[in-house]
């Protein structure tokens, strides 16, 4: 059974900002947008209350934001930002540099719907469209994997195996602004978990150069190094989730419900609680749930392994990429099957665009289509829009 | 005091018993409650939600309060959700319709809301005067929150005496929880405001 009374109730936001406070950054540099400020009024009010000892630097767009967040890292200062689409968009250009300079930073992103037509509400497109970025990719379920995602990136950030930022996910207001139950840990275990650790950096006495000109003798190899990093993300990431705490809340690549489901449905964010619950409560046995919670570097291995006895997947994208075969996440799972050599049927829902939020009835909805096709088709690929109210 | 028809009973499969009250199967051994709030932008009605989910908390529940996603202006309607269960809510889906609504305002209560509410829940309306529901499957309990906020001069705190009225018409939170959370955040002489509207909201005998 559970015990509630060390928990705080707590919105996706509040979590974030309360584990960058005791992650004790040093630098937040971010402009506030929905559905994202709350993170950012929060740090702010710390900072000036002196609960927090750290810069923040009020800027006038995203791409500042990340650019002073970047020369702060370089100095060796332990940094965080926040943004949600517009910003993200805008931030874009920088989201590389910081990759490619290797800038341990940890950035939330509150996910939220691209223009036009203007939209605040939640999806994935905004950080579907930076994915080849070089960032870790972490999605969260609810505030408290905000919560303990949030200080463990920051530990998987400034590995010195990995050095590169990581954009914890969380979605625009389902999560951002849904208040719920979040176990703390006490601020001394959070810092003894986040040592500071020696990293190259700018220094006078020991002179070196970042960001620099790199010819086409140079810049290949220059890329082919992050990515291996970025990699090297998936394995470091076990040792790093495994001396978190709180056991719990370890940072998992992904999470299995409902383990001899021989349809398996794969998801990202919160709407794989929703499917949980419909799972649990419509007592729908022929399905499992696979949260995924790491995106990039994509867990191949572990999805595979997690599928070995599935019968067909459903693959859920909260983002559409046009004119593509496959939205990312079914794109990715798609890959991953191929070069298993598994022929499995896979149905890719386009759902949620724009804060279409899946009502009970949509998922039943999408599980019996799922089952119908499962049984009927072979191998091959199908689709739908779940929740989709045009022709 | 309470004549009101109760559609039912409720079949309980985890007790394996009929259940009479539908809120009281809900909060029982099916523990899964479903509440609306609803007033106007700036009446606090997202802050009323926090405070119960806060306080459910602090009794040992599992809680999820969200407000309605988007902007909100002042004056205008607004709502509020929360869940309670005891067990952890993973779902977070729309909520379209509800056990209990908490209602600020008489002119609120139009019939979609009406309808909105599940057969045996509850209806808790800030009125002076009993409303006839045009529905007799659900319980309307009635609180003179507007009067008891001006006698107590505290006129900002209609929501504090909604979540006072809900902590009393449910009876699952004590009241406890409610008043020392309002006590602490918004200043002691608010304990008052909570007290008086959970001893003063009535049970509305529905003839229909």
């Amino acid at each position: 059974m559970y015990s509630l009374s060390s928990y705080r109730l707590m919105t996706g936001n509040e979590a974030a900002a309360f584990a960058v406070k005791q992650a004790d950054v040093d630098f937040i540099s971010a402009y506030p947008i929905t559905p994202q400020t709350i993170i950012v009024e929060r740090l702010s009010e710390y900072v000036s209350s002196g609960e927090l000892d750290a810069e923040f630097v009020p800027v006038e767009s995203e791409h500042s934001a990340l650019s002073a967040c970047i020369g702060a890292s370089l100095a060796g200062a332990r940094v965080f930002t926040s943004t949600s689409s517009q910003g993200l968009a805008l931030m874009h250009e920088i989201l590389y540099i910081a990759s490619g300079m290797r800038c341990p930073i940890v950035m939330a992103v509150a996910n939220r719907a691209l223009s036009a037509p203007l939209n605040i509400h939640g999806d994935h497109s905004d950080i579907m469209g930076s994915r080849d970025a070089g960032w870790v990719l972490v999605f969260c379920e609810n505030p408290q994997e905000v919560y303990d995602y949030t200080i463990q990136a920051f530990r998987l950030a400034e590995h010195p195996d990995i050095l590169l930022p990581v954009a914890v996910n969380l979605d625009g207001f389902t999560v951002s602004h849904s208040s719920e139950p979040v176990s703390i840990l006490e601020d001394g275990v959070v810092r003894s978990y986040l040592p500071r650790r020696e990293r190259p950096r700018l220094d006078f006495e020991e002179p070196a150069s970042f960001g620099v000109f790199a010819l086409p003798t140079h810049y290949f190899e220059f890329k082919v190094e992050q990515e291996k990093a970025l990699r090297r993300a998936g394995e470091v990431l076990e040792e790093v989730s495994a001396a978190y705490p709180n056991r719990a809340g370890r940072l998992v690549k992904l999470s299995k419900f409902n383990e001899d489901g021989r349809i398996a449905i794969i998801c990202l964010g919160g709407t794989a609680g929703t499917v949980r619950h419909v799972l649990k409560h419509y007592d729908m046995k022929d399905f499992s749930l696979i949260s995924l919670k790491l995106f990039s570097p994509f867990p191949a291995e572990g999805l595979l392994d997690a599928l070995n006895e599935a019968e067909g997947v459903v693959v859920m994208d909260r983002a559409t990429s046009p004119g593509a075969p496959l939205p990312p996440l079914a794109s990715n799972v798609a890959a991953s099957l191929y070069e298993a050599g598994a022929r499995l049927p896979l149905m890719s829902v386009v759902y949620g665009l724009g804060g279409r939020e899946p009502t009970l009835k949509m998922i039943v909805e999408m599980l019996e289509k799922a089952r119908e096709r499962m049984i009927r088709g072979g191998p091959g690929v199908s689709r739908m829009y779940l929740g989709y109210g045009g022709g | 005091m309470n004549n009101v028809q109760i559609v039912g009973p409720f079949y309980c499969v985890i007790c394996e018993r009929f259940i009479s009250d539908y809120i009281e199967f809900r909060l029982g051994v099916a523990m899964f409650l479903e509440i609306l709030f609803l007033g106007r932008g700036g009446q606090g009605v997202v802050t009323a939600g926090r405070i119960f989910a806060e306080a459910a908390l602090r009794a040992g529940l599992f809680s999820q309060s969200f407000p309605e996603f988007g902007p909100e202006r002042s004056g205008a309607p607004v709502r509020a959700y929360v869940r309670l269960s005891d067990e952890p809510i993973t779902m977070r889906a729309p909520m379209e319709s509800f056990d209990v609504a908490v209602v600020f305002e008489e002119r609120l209560l139009d019939p979609a809301i009406v309808e909105s509410v599940r057969s045996g829940g509850i209806i808790v309306l800030a009125a002076e005067s009993s409303p006839e529901l045009p529905r007799s499957d659900v319980k309307l309990f009635v609180v003179g929150a507007r009067r008891i906020i001006e006698e107590l001069k505290k006129p900002r705190s209609l929501n504090l005496a909604m979540v006072g009225a809900l902590c009393s018409v449910l009876n699952t939170v004590p009241l406890k929880h409610v008043e020392d959370i309002v006590g602490r955040r918004f200043g002691e002489e608010n304990r008052e405001v909570v007290r008086r509207a959970a001893r003063l909201v009535v049970s509305v005998e529905q003839t229909a």
